[in-house]
């Protein structure tokens, strides 16, 4: 596993080179782009990360959590990572805040962590992405879609929990 | 709906804890939030910044141009309403682009064309928002970066899980999405 990164930036740095590109002036462009990105998330991070630790320190996630516990284990879902679950879909912010908060309280290398990283990475913010791409159309219904999306967040919460036992 | 979401927290929060007598642990709880937040995102500008920086270089290189030369093929069959227009494919195809490789901004206003492109197709919007919520990326970068920040002892050791899982809940979802198809077609329904 160790060696994927580094190959990966060796192939694209040699790509690079021979099609004649300036690499470096490229790399700063797209380095400033990713930094901008991030800063530009940084007020509604603070707001995010703040209202999720309150809200958990309130001890009121626990209770639900515990709550809801039972039924999603048997569905294949952690109840560490079923808050997660929910806010997917809706806000990417408020789901790096959400998996933030599931990587520090369980630790970086649990199960747990590893899972809701999976969870994450398989997935996208449909909400967002129906609202964002459509605006400028007249289309208002989706026939399918958000079916479609729903399912494939929660199936994505089950096989991460599966995936994620063996590797 | 955000807009929701974060009152309810703040106001479940906040009125639990005066209820359950927990003020304390919740005011040091809120200032260390605050400052916890902009540590975390500062950690995460070296390696996002770093990835986006690499795939800049190979943006640059051409590699949205090799992309399209492989998907354009299965993308006339997928979208029957793009078959005769360019414009729709080339958006189309630098949208897959952008998602694959983790483009940050330059999926969205693909995505906002492509759909403009097709709007007469209600189908092959619905089908394109489909496949765009699978969200196949070949590096998940943020979420490695968030692993390498917390301490994880190996941060890339989720990339081949994570492309399973892309792929199984991408087969479910189109699964879904073509049975929802059938019902709603069937009923003679009116978009």
């Amino acid at each position: 596993m160790t060696y994927i990164l580094p190959v990966f930036v060796l192939i694209i740095v040699i790509i690079g080179f021979i099609k004649g590109v300036a690499c470096f002036d490229s790399f700063v462009k797209g380095a400033k782009d990713g930094a901008v990105t991030i800063i530009k998330l940084v007020p509604s991070l603070i707001g995010l990360i703040v209202a999720i630790g309150v809200f958990r320190d309130s001890g009121i996630l626990e209770f639900l959590v515990d709550f809801a516990s039972p039924v999603l284990k048997k569905i294949g879902i952690n109840g560490e990572i079923f808050p997660l679950v929910l806010i997917r879909p809706v806000s990417g912010s408020a789901s790096l805040a959400t998996l933030r908060d599931i990587m520090t309280k369980c630790g970086a290398d649990s199960y747990e962590a590893r899972t809701a990283c999976v969870m994450m990475g398989s997935t996208e913010t449909i909400f967002y992405t129906m609202a964002v791409y459509t605006e400028k159309t007249k289309i208002r219904k989706l026939p399918g879609v958000l079916p479609a999306a729903l399912t494939a967040n929660f199936i994505s919460a089950i096989s991460a929990g599966i995936v994620c036992m063996f590797l | 709906m955000l807009n929701i979401i974060w009152v309810l927290l703040m106001i479940i929060g906040i009125g639990g804890s005066i209820a359950l007598g927990k003020t304390d642990m919740i005011m040091n709880s809120i200032i260390s939030s605050a400052k916890e937040a902009v540590e975390f995102a500062v950690g995460l500008i070296g390696i996002v910044s770093l990835w986006c920086g690499i795939i800049k270089i190979l943006e640059d290189a051409g590699a949205v141009k090799w992309f399209s030369k492989i998907v354009k093929p299965i993308i006339s069959s997928l979208f029957p309403s793009a078959r005769k227009n360019e414009k729709a494919q080339n958006a189309i195809v630098t949208n897959f682009a952008a998602n694959f490789l983790g483009l940050g901004n330059g999926a969205t206003p693909s995505g906002i064309e492509a759909v403009a492109e097709m709007q007469n197709n209600i189908k092959d919007v619905c089908l394109f928002l489909v496949i765009n919520s699978a969200g196949i990326q070949l590096l998940p970068t943020t979420v490695i970066a968030m692993r390498a920040e917390l301490g994880a002892s190996a941060p890339v050791d989720i990339l081949i899980p994570t492309w399973i899982v892309s792929i199984v809940s991408m087969i479910f979802s189109l699964t879904v999405f073509v049975i929802c198809n059938k019902l709603f077609f069937r009923k003679g329904g009116k978009v």
